[in-house]
């Protein structure tokens, strides 16, 4: 039941909107003979599938369409991808949210199984995706599928038995809510909108779970992404049909791919006044539980802005050169993304500021050495080579990597080259720009903030401990 | 990809008398030059493969290409060559992705190990990856993993198996280690003892068949040992007996190499030779193709109710995508007019690419493997053949959708020429999963249980009974 990852907590704002309501009304016919054609990939080496043909479009439903075509294909990949609810639709708990989805996925793997079609789910920054796996022919079940789970009115039997599952099952992670509370302070949006406790999943009533149902099914909300052989009459014929299915009357607010991209985010960005990373005060993160490996858990966050390929590209080459060392995790989403340091510490008050001390100098140090280029590259190869890798061993499904690309992206036409820009940018780094990127945003003691900086399972003593710890050197070894 | 090459092909082979006489032509096929088109095969020396004018030293390949050949060598979407050293490559496209699948197959696995030492070729395919004169031990992974790619070992019992994939600009790199893995291996006490601890840690998959029917199967005791265990006998083999023993097996001029990549097969083969060039020129000597053996006759009808049904197949992917069929059609109920509903068999098609072979369990209540035969032999039920044979050729096509899938497919491809063998059987033999699509037959449940009737899949004198042994009788205190 532990499904929140830091790609669920960073949860970002959808666009406007507000409920609406089905009709069974005749569909216009859906045409999928044009495709755009994509400029192709032109670099020395490729970073990402080479899809040149890709039509996009409104269904009837009004939901969005986007039909990546491949040559011979004989399998077929259908993505579903429905942002997660902004504050202006509606007050949404996480909790609601993950029972309505829990009831989605239950429904559809157990129908997609009688029909040999494969589900997996992906949590990404602000979204949930939902995929069928299976041959190519196998499109207008998986599609009929969609439209049966989805224009179904909400069951409250269903739901409310999901409920009663989370509340036995939820076992409440403070690490997780302390990301939460991090990340819903850098993104400037409800805590509650991030993470559920079990009391939340008991306070859910009929009302909200149906209220949370009829938004999250919303045709004018949901983006399909299908990754097979060119389209022909057939999967003509099934679009129309789910759109005659599941229908939705209005098409108010933003096109629904453009709800998956972040909207402006509203709180300040980094200035130079904020305090740095030693500087931020460690402050203790509430905790009903005991820590269950003993240790207690340290956990910096800021937000960062990457308004291009370049920084996003520089970005990911700092998490992957520090990975080896520290345990250093980078969510990115369109032009923003957050950065966390974790690190398990002992409860004793003394050693555990010896060895916030000596982290953080260790820190200090693998970010002040001198950057070779063959680390940095070796890094860069490391990382692209291992995305196309697995990706082609999960059956080289375009459609997560159009997901991915649309995570690299800031606009809707930046998505076809995305990965190929962020695959250049990564591979061609300049070490003196690197080295400058590092220092204004990451290094622990000249980066300015926001840094948000927490310990869980600790003592107030340690944290005094801690806060005494963060600004002196390293202790001297033996 | 490879479907729509497979398509391609058949258009060129519609016939079986055409298949029969495939044109071979001795044209160079060099860059630039037009290759005649023929029928099925075209084979040609090709002193060619490197830009330029062609130099009498350099190392030559015989280059096969498998579809109509109009528009030259280099744009064929697969290619297969004998290399100098003996070596068979067989080179695919995929350009889902810009990644590289390089699958190095070896025709040894667990039944070639020797009486007294089983689970040595599992033991010796670690060995490999201990390093020799050209490589560091580790450093065949390290090539893999440094770009972000995938490895894995595999040893059946028959085949052994190195396969990479890796993101297309690593190919060259790893192309220089497969031509380094057989050279002179470092043997070493401590590093023999080392790669015994690897073969100690692996585990036999779950699902892999009980050894007593494969070795039923195929009339071979060998099978009865297990081929993963590490016992301590393995451990005092003398060095030169292990160098000796990874001469004989572990050879370019046995092995076949598969790459699939998103390069043209041209390009990818020109790259390929030029790095295998440094190999030792040697002739091919490819095993022959194992004959399924002469099947004894069934044995009297027995009262005993347990035991299994075993039937050894021919290793190629007509075969097996024929038994698929048979297996699935032997899973559904059958109803007879007027008489009973026939519950589903059980059969287990166990896939391995080199030992394939059917097991049907035999059921305590119910059909026996006689009864459930001659009512497919009737003919009752072509069309519900017709209609799975399809589904399986579907299912079978779609799993080859990704470049290691398709490169594991190529490297089980059997041993050619097609000149030798232009008979229906191994023309067909060689389109593996579209065999009855490219007979033209698929929509015709007699023409497939004709193709049964080929392989005496009908036939249940074919099938060897293997009755489990009596388990002892508790002792009394």
């Amino acid at each position: 039941m532990k499904r929140f990852s830091l790609s669920l907590l960073l949860l970002i704002l959808a666009g406007l909107n507000s409920g609406g309501c089905r009709d069974k009304e005749t569909m216009a016919p859906i045409v999928l003979g044009e495709t755009v054609r994509n400029r192709a990939n032109a670099g020395e080496q490729d970073f990402g599938p080479p899809w040149q043909e890709s039509a996009v479009l409104r269904l009837p439903n009004h939901g969005q369409l986007v039909w990546l075509s491949e040559e011979g294909r004989e399998r077929m990949d259908l993505r579903l991808m429905i942002p997660l609810p902004s504050a202006k639709e509606g007050k949404i708990s996480a909790a609601a949210i993950e029972v309505v989805f829990a009831v989605l996925e239950k429904q559809l793997r157990f129908r997609g199984r009688t029909a040999s079609l494969r589900l997996t789910r992906n949590d990404r920054p602000g979204r949930i995706e939902f995929a069928f796996h299976g041959r190519a022919d196998q499109l207008r079940h998986a599609l009929f599928l969609i439209g049966q789970s989805f224009a179904a009115s909400p069951n409250a039997e269903l739901l409310s038995e999901t409920q009663g599952q989370f509340v036995a099952a939820w076992v409440d992670n403070p690490v997780d809510h302390s990301i939460a509370a991090q990340v819903s302070k850098l993104l400037g949006i409800s805590k509650r909108s991030l993470y559920g406790t079990r009391g939340d999943f008991a306070k859910l009533d009929r009302k909200s779970l149906q209220k949370a149902w009829k938004l999250l099914t919303r045709a004018n909300r949901s983006t399909l992404v299908v990754h097979s052989h060119a389209p022909n009459e057939e999967s003509q014929r099934s679009l129309e049909a789910l759109a005659q299915r599941w229908s939705d009357k209005k098409s108010d607010g933003p096109q629904p791919l453009q709800r998956l991209f972040q909207p402006s985010a509203r709180t300040q960005a980094a200035n130079s006044e904020a305090p740095s990373l030693r500087q931020t005060p460690i402050q203790l993160a509430p905790s009903k539980v005991l820590s269950p490996t003993g240790r207690i858990t340290w956990l910096a966050s800021r937000r960062l802005h990457l308004p291009d390929a370049k920084s996003r590209a520089f970005a990911r080459l700092a998490q992957r050169t520090l990975q080896h060392q520290f345990d250093v995790r980078l969510t990115i989403h369109n032009k923003e993304a957050i950065w966390q340091i974790r690190c398990d510490l002992s409860p004793e008050a003394d050693i555990a500021s010896d060895e916030l001390r000596y982290y953080l100098g260790s820190l200090d140090q693998a970010l002040h050495e001198r950057l070779f280029h063959d680390r940095v590259h070796q890094a860069a190869r490391t990382w692209l080579g291992a995305r196309l890798v697995e990706n082609s061993l999960k059956g080289e499904d375009w459609s997560v990597l159009w997901s991915e690309s649309l995570d690299l992206s800031s606009k809707r036409s930046e998505i076809p080259l995305a990965m190929q820009r962020n695959g250049e940018r990564m591979m061609k780094a300049e070490l003196k720009d690197f080295e400058t990127w590092i220092q204004a945003n990451i290094d622990p003691s000249l980066s300015r903030g926001p840094w948000i900086s927490q310990v869980i399972f600790a003592e107030t003593a340690t944290v005094e401990a801690l806060n005494k710890a963060r600004t002196q050197a390293p202790p001297e070894e033996d | 990809m490879l479907a729509s090459l497979f398509c391609q092909l058949s258009l060129s082979l519609a016939t079986p008398t055409q298949a029969e006489t495939p044109r071979e032509t001795t044209a160079a096929a060099q860059p630039g030059a037009p290759v005649p088109s023929g029928p099925a095969v075209a084979e040609s020396e090709a002193p060619g493969l490197s830009e330029g004018k062609s130099d009498p030293k350099e190392p030559q390949a015989t280059v096969r290409t498998w579809q109509p050949l109009p528009a030259g060598a280099q744009e064929a979407s697969v290619l297969s060559a004998v290399l100098p050293c003996g070596l068979r490559v067989i080179i695919g496209q995929d350009r889902s992705l810009p990644v590289a699948a390089v699958v190095l197959g070896v025709p040894s696995g667990e039944g070639d190990d020797p009486g007294r030492n089983p689970g040595l070729v599992h033991a010796l395919a670690y060995a490999l990856q201990m390093g020799n004169r050209e490589l560091s031990p580790g450093a065949a992974l390290d090539e893999v993993y440094d770009s972000g790619g995938f490895a894995e070992m595999a040893v059946g019992a028959g085949q052994s198996r190195f396969e990479s994939l890796i993101p297309q600009w690593s190919l060259k790199g790893v192309l220089r280690v497969e031509a380094d893995r057989f050279s002179t291996p470092t043997l070493s006490k401590p590093l023999w003892l080392k790669s015994l601890q690897f073969a100690a840690q692996d585990r036999r998959p779950p699902h892999a068949p009980h050894l007593p029917q494969r070795a039923l199967a195929y009339d071979d005791p060998a099978f009865l040992r297990d081929g993963r265990v590490v016992l301590p006998p393995l451990a005092e083999i003398p060095l030169t007996a292990l160098s000796r023993y990874l001469a004989q097996h572990f050879r370019y001029d046995r092995s076949t190499l598969a790459v699939v990549s998103s390069d043209k097969p041209y390009h990818t083969l020109k790259n390929l030779s030029a790095i295998f060039a440094k190999v030792k020129k040697t002739p091919r000597s490819a095993p022959a193709p194992r004959k399924v053996a002469a099947v004894a006759p069934a044995p009297a009808q027995s009262t005993d109710d347990k035991g299994w049904w075993v039937r050894p197949l021919p290793a190629d992917p007509a075969a097996r995508e024929l038994a698929q069929v048979l297996c699935e059609t032997l899973n559904r109920p059958h109803k007879e007019p007027g008489g009973p509903t026939l519950q589903p068999l059980g059969c287990i098609f166990h896939d391995d690419p080199s030992h394939p072979f059917l097991q049907i369990p035999r059921p305590v209540d119910g059909p026996d493997l006689k009864t459930r035969m001659s009512a497919l032999s009737s003919g009752k039920e072509d069309k519900a053949l017709a209609e799975l044979a399809k589904r399986v050729q579907k299912r079978r096509r779609a799993a080859l959708s990704s470049a290691l899938a398709k490169a594991r497919h190529l490297v089980n491809l059997p041993e050619w020429p097609l000149s030798e063998q232009g008979t229906r059987y191994a023309l067909h033999s060689a389109l593996g999963a579209v065999y009855i699509k490219q007979a033209g037959l698929g929509e015709q449940g007699a023409a497939i249980r004709a193709l049964f009737d080929e392989l005496s899949l009908l036939s249940p004198s074919s099938y060897r009974l293997l009755r489990p042994k009596p388990k002892p009788k508790a002792k009394k205190n």
